[in-house]
């Protein structure tokens, strides 16, 4: 709503925080660190696959950090969004998320990606986010 | 501070949902948002306290709108249950909900639809690679 007519007081607030794209396949993990980010004031957009990451991306949606799973159905893992972001946003840093034990975050190095392990606890997911945005 | 309304968005359509749940924040609603039917038992299992759920009726190939507002009214009458077919009314009925919300923003529905179409069509011409 934010670029229609003269923004509000509350939407240019709204427009000022920095806003984190959460791209996770269970409903459940997601929701949970959604609610986190948006209480610690985050601008929160929520994707369930890579298909809907790259959907809100290409909508022009202005978003400053992805927090992606990386094992998701589809055709598409995290790392593959990965490396779309490197390409067509470079300047957009990465935490990567898995369960897996076999997923370490090896596959997107480079200083703008970092992992962190499933289960996470949202402070510490925050602390990173926030670290990576510095 | 009370416990703000809750209203969960039921929207296959990555940028519909968002949009819709995006405009239902500034109108002071918590959002809660999925894409399935049973996203909505996952959240009334939570006991988050849930008061109205707003849903495209096409949800799935199996899932409509209307089977889970069935089982809704049936089981949890506490819950108010809005479908919606398609953007326009989609940005209707939203908009109808903003104005009983907390902040009564005056949206027309015109705005929430224009803003839904604007950010399809970026998608639809973004490059596809």
């Amino acid at each position: 709503m934010v670029d229609q007519g003269m923004p509000s007081a509350q939407q240019q607030q709204e427009a000022s925080k920095k806003a984190v794209l959460i791209v996770e396949d269970h409903f459940y993990t997601r929701w949970g660190a959604a609610e986190y980010l948006r209480q610690s004031d985050y601008r929160v957009f929520e994707a369930m696959n890579v298909a809907e990451a790259i959907g809100i991306m290409n909508s022009g949606t202005r978003i400053d950090i992805v927090f992606s799973d990386i094992n998701m159905p589809g055709d598409q893992d995290g790392y593959f969004l990965a490396q779309w972001l490197e390409q067509k946003h470079p300047a957009i840093p990465v935490l990567l998320t898995s369960g897996d034990p076999r997923n370490s975050g090896a596959q997107a190095p480079g200083p703008k990606r970092r992992f962190i392990r499933k289960p996470y606890d949202p402070v510490e997911v925050e602390q990173i986010l926030l670290s990576m945005l510095a | 501070m009370a416990t703000p309304v809750t209203v969960m968005v039921v929207e296959p359509d990555v940028l519909i949902r968002m949009s819709i749940s995006d405009f239902l924040r500034e109108c002071g609603y918590r959002v809660i948002e999925g894409v399935r039917a049973e996203d909505v038992w996952t959240v009334i299992e939570s006991k988050v306290g849930l008061d109205v759920v707003f849903a495209e009726v096409q949800l799935s190939n199996e899932d409509t709108g209307f089977q889970l507002a069935n089982k809704l009214r049936q089981t949890q009458p506490g819950i108010d249950v809005i479908l919606t077919s398609g953007i326009a009314d989609a940005a209707e009925k939203s908009s109808d909900l903003c104005e009983q919300g907390p902040l009564k923003k005056p949206y027309r529905p015109q705005q929430v639809a224009d803003r839904i179409h604007l950010l399809l069509e970026r998608r639809r011409s973004a490059p596809k690679t």
